[in-house]
């Protein structure tokens, strides 16, 4: 059976409201990807991910960029380029930063990230139970420790509310 | 100009995704062309330039630490990839948070050389990406182009026709 004209209509619009960018696979890219030796991604990968945690780490403190530099004695285009993931660090600056920060030195490299949640799925299920006291809704609410309950063969009942907490 | 953005699959990964300018009749994107022009002279800039890449779509994202901003007009989202004060080759691109860039071309900028204004071909490069973006910006505004729900890609009409433009 074909699909009708609104159908057809409705189809051609949602696939050209939803059309996702076309792959562009890069003969140039894949090459020099390839020439990048294993010990050179390492570094800038490394670099990058120092640099990406510095600026957590500042942020963390409650600090500006600018405050950072003064704390660190730097002019602020200083901190820039090492928040930039191209710089190479000493293990002078790094005590130095560590110091500023009051964090051990390893802190510096803890790289594990937050995962960032976009969309949550939720689903909920529930389980009806059967209570070991035959009781559904409340009715009234007379006082503070005893409760009227209609029971599931019509009667009323009052009850302490220790007997049905416990 | 007309022009297709696409989507550079060997960079983008989980942490961003890297979209690129292909021209009507070309084979090869914007980006393509700036490595093309420098791979000569170059080869170490731009392989460091594509590993930062590759590290930025696959490992951290775009975070705006590792970008020069001010390239471009104020809240179009162009700027610059960071590049160390020795190195001589900018690339321009338009960052659009820490899950998205456009890669557009670039060139050498000699020592000396303040700004893009003061260098023919940086001029013609940051031209075209500015229009880009101005492009892109009007194709939100007119509700053609969205971002995904994740907010990582782009999604609608992604093809832009210079006789839009004049109409």
């Amino acid at each position: 059976m074909g699909l009708s004209y609104w159908e057809i209509l409705i189809f051609v619009i949602m696939s050209k409201k939803y059309k996702t960018a076309k792959k562009h696979s890069s003969g140039l890219i894949s090459m020099l990807l390839n020439e990048i030796t294993p010990l050179e991604e390492q570094q800038v990968h490394t670099k990058m991910l120092l640099a990406a945690r510095l600026d957590d780490l500042i942020t963390a403190a409650g600090m500006s960029k600018s405050a950072f530099a003064i704390l660190v004695n730097k002019q602020p285009s200083e901190i820039t380029k090492w928040l930039s993931g191209t710089h190479n660090f000493t293990i002078d600056t790094l005590c130095e930063i560590a110091l500023a920060l009051n964090i051990p030195l390893a802190e510096l490299f803890s790289f594990q990230q937050n995962q960032v949640v976009n969309k949550v799925q939720i689903v909920v299920s529930a389980k009806v139970t059967r209570p070991d006291f035959p009781f559904s809704i409340p009715l009234i609410t007379c006082n503070a420790d005893h409760y009227y309950y209609k029971t599931k063969s019509g009667h009323t009942t009052l009850l302490p509310v220790t007997s049905i907490t416990t | 100009m007309n022009y297709e953005i696409v989507e550079l699959t060997e960079l983008s990964g989980k942490k961003a995704v890297v979209y690129s300018i292909l021209k009507e009749g070309d084979q090869l994107t914007l980006f393509d062309h700036f490595i093309k022009e420098h791979i000569e002279k170059y080869n170490d800039e731009i392989k460091f330039i594509i590993s930062r890449l590759h590290t930025i779509g696959h490992i951290t994202g775009a975070r705006q630490q590792y970008f020069k901003f001010n390239e471009g007009k104020p809240g179009d989202g162009v700027c610059a990839i960071y590049d160390e004060p020795d190195k001589e080759l900018r690339l321009y691109c338009i960052r659009y948070g820490s899950c998205a860039i456009l890669l557009g071309g670039g060139g050498p900028k000699p020592t000396g050389t303040k700004a893009w204004q003061d260098n023919e071909k940086l001029a013609k490069e940051a031209k075209v990406i500015i229009k880009i973006s101005k492009d892109i910006i009007q194709r939100i505004t007119d509700r053609e182009i969205y971002w995904s729900a994740n907010g990582a890609q782009l999604l609608g009409n992604l093809n832009f026709c210079d006789y839009e433009q004049e109409v």
